[in-house]
């Protein structure tokens, strides 16, 4: 078995996608405070996706992981979705 | 690809992260079940839950997402500085992870006593009282950031054990696989945290 080659990210990448990270964190605070009444909840989850696909693909590494992790994960999670996404549209257009 | 290799031991590195990932999709199942209670229940009482969230302390709460991210930045920047040999390095950014770590759960503390303090924890006479989408979002809050917590606690434990490892060279430039998935606990754990502040904090 051949040791495979392991990508290092560099601390510079990690302190860019933290900074990222932070902005969109403020980014959420301020919608909240900006009366977009049905629409906050809407932006807020589109903010929280955007931050947990960014920590899956930085700092939990999947960007560099191997294809069988990436294509589970991002498979799993999209089932995930889709499933807690059928249970409410079926609830909340009762 | 077929070549016999004599191992003096038996180390599966990717077995090992597949395994932390399954564990993973199923903390996915726990949380989710949640959030669609929450989601049903705050359609239903929209205005209650407003009035209750109000009651939270969103700077805290703000506070504790930084912190939380911060966190995981230092403990994602550990197995760098562990791949790169940097051992002493790799130790100090675990250590401060689970300062980070003390320092949210100090802040929930703080937080969950003035709360207890006030008469709002599931069960008081206070709480019983007030309309019924404010009873139930507390039940929930108290439910959900008290089960977030806990995996917060496991969560510095294994750091712990990361650190004592690094420390005494047992996780290593060559083998440091314990530290990928103590890694990529924490970082789910910030991945809930993540969804819980907005949800529970910022209803407008």
């Amino acid at each position: 078995m051949e040791s495979e080659k392991h990508h290092i990210t560099s601390y510079r990448t990690y302190v860019l996608v933290l900074i990222v990270l932070l902005l969109l964190v403020s980014i959420s605070v301020g919608v909240t405070h900006m009366g977009l009444k049905t629409w906050t909840v809407g932006v807020a989850l589109l903010i929280m996706c955007a931050m947990a696909s960014i920590i899956l693909i930085y700092f939990m590494h999947l960007k560099f992981d191997h294809i069988l992790l990436k294509v589970l994960v991002v498979g799993v999670f999209l089932l995930f979705a889709t499933f807690i996404g059928i249970t409410l549209l079926e609830y909340l257009t009762r | 690809m077929e070549s016999v290799v004599t191992h003096a031991e038996h180390r599966d590195d990717f077995g090992a992260k597949l395994g932390m990932w399954i564990f993973i999709f199923t903390e996915l199942l726990l949380f989710g079940g949640l959030f669609l209670v929450y989601a049903v229940y705050r359609r239903l009482y929209p205005a209650d839950f407003h009035d209750a969230a109000l009651e939270l302390n969103a700077f805290l709460g703000t506070l504790n997402t930084v912190a939380l991210l911060i966190s995981s930045m230092t403990v994602a920047m550990s197995l760098t500085a562990v791949q790169k040999g940097n051992q002493k390095l790799a130790a100090r950014l675990i250590l401060v992870t689970i300062l980070m770590g003390v320092f949210f759960l100090f802040n929930k503390y703080h937080e969950w006593g003035t709360e207890i303090r006030d008469g709002l924890y599931p069960g008081s006479e206070n709480l019983m009282g007030q309309a019924h989408g404010v009873t139930l979002f507390f039940g929930l809050y108290f439910f959900m950031t008290g089960l977030h917590m806990l995996h917060m606690l496991v969560g510095m434990i294994l750091l712990i054990v990361t650190w004592v490892k690094i420390k005494s060279g047992a996780i290593n430039s060559e083998r440091y696989v314990l530290l990928e998935n103590g890694s990529l606990y924490w970082c789910l754990v910030d991945l809930i945290w993540i969804f819980l502040f907005p949800l529970l904090y910022l209803i407008p």
